[in-house]
């Protein structure tokens, strides 16, 4: 019973120490390279205030910026910046909003975004000095 | 009745009077003793000198030693349990860009 129990005890041993996370760590915007530079661009004056989870997320988005086409791509620089300065709650709550979004059928979602686009049409006149 | 004996005294006595036990007794004493010597739990702590620096061995037995081992283990998974928990957060980037990258603005999923 002992040797089994040692047996297994030094692979759960290796296992539990690999699979140890890597510890998030502030990183610099002078640490970043050209590419992620190039996605996160809109971040460029708040980057170093940002928390580290906060830029582990947007490393992550940056990733992935390449695959975007151009208009997704100045799309996400547009509202990137917006994003950053939500709290996590705001930001876990907007993707349950959007999740229930998209499950609506096609015909509600472009009912609302009229409404949305009309808004704000509304709302660009009401701010356009006379 | 009054003699004080010293601890050298009392030393010479019980091994003249373990001289006297019979064979059998001498056995069983040994085997105890060799029993005792291989289940013992030797544990010599670490000292800390007064400059501070640390020195001496910690002895563990097998089974102390497995324990250590494995309090180390769940140490180790909880804190990944833990931190994978915590940072759930960063393992949105799908559905962030999707929000970002769509034609309705961020404001409307913002309460």
């Amino acid at each position: 019973m002992q040797v089994l129990f040692r047996k297994l005890l030094f692979p759960l041993l290796l296992l539990a120490a690999a699979s140890l996370p890597l510890v998030a760590v502030a990183q610099p915007w002078n640490s970043l390279n050209a590419q992620q530079k190039a996605a996160l661009a809109p971040l460029a004056g708040t980057w170093d205030s940002l928390s580290e989870k906060r830029q582990a997320g947007f490393v992550a988005i940056a990733k992935r910026y390449p695959q975007l086409s151009p208009q997704k791509q100045q799309r996400l620089h547009e509202q990137m910046e917006k994003w950053s300065r939500l709290t996590p709650e705001q930001r876990m709550r907007a993707r349950e909003k959007y999740k229930a979004f998209k499950e609506l059928p096609e015909d509600k979602r472009e009912a609302v975004k009229k409404m949305v686009r009309e808004q704000q049409a509304a709302s660009a006149v009401d701010s356009t000095p006379p | 009745m009054n003699t004080k004996l010293t601890l050298q005294e009392i030393g010479n006595l019980l091994d003249r009077s373990s001289n006297q036990l019979d064979r059998t007794t001498l056995d069983g004493l040994y085997s105890a003793r060799q029993h005792s010597l291989r289940h013992r739990r030797a544990s010599t702590p670490t000292w800390v000198s007064q400059d501070g620096t640390l020195h001496g061995h910690l002895h563990l037995s097998h089974r102390a030693y497995n324990w250590l081992i494995a309090a180390i283990v769940v140490t180790l998974l909880t804190i990944n349990l833990s931190y994978w928990y915590h940072t759930s957060d960063r393992d949105h980037s799908d559905i962030d860009i999707a929000i970002l990258t769509d034609d309705l603005p961020v404001d409307m999923y913002v309460d």
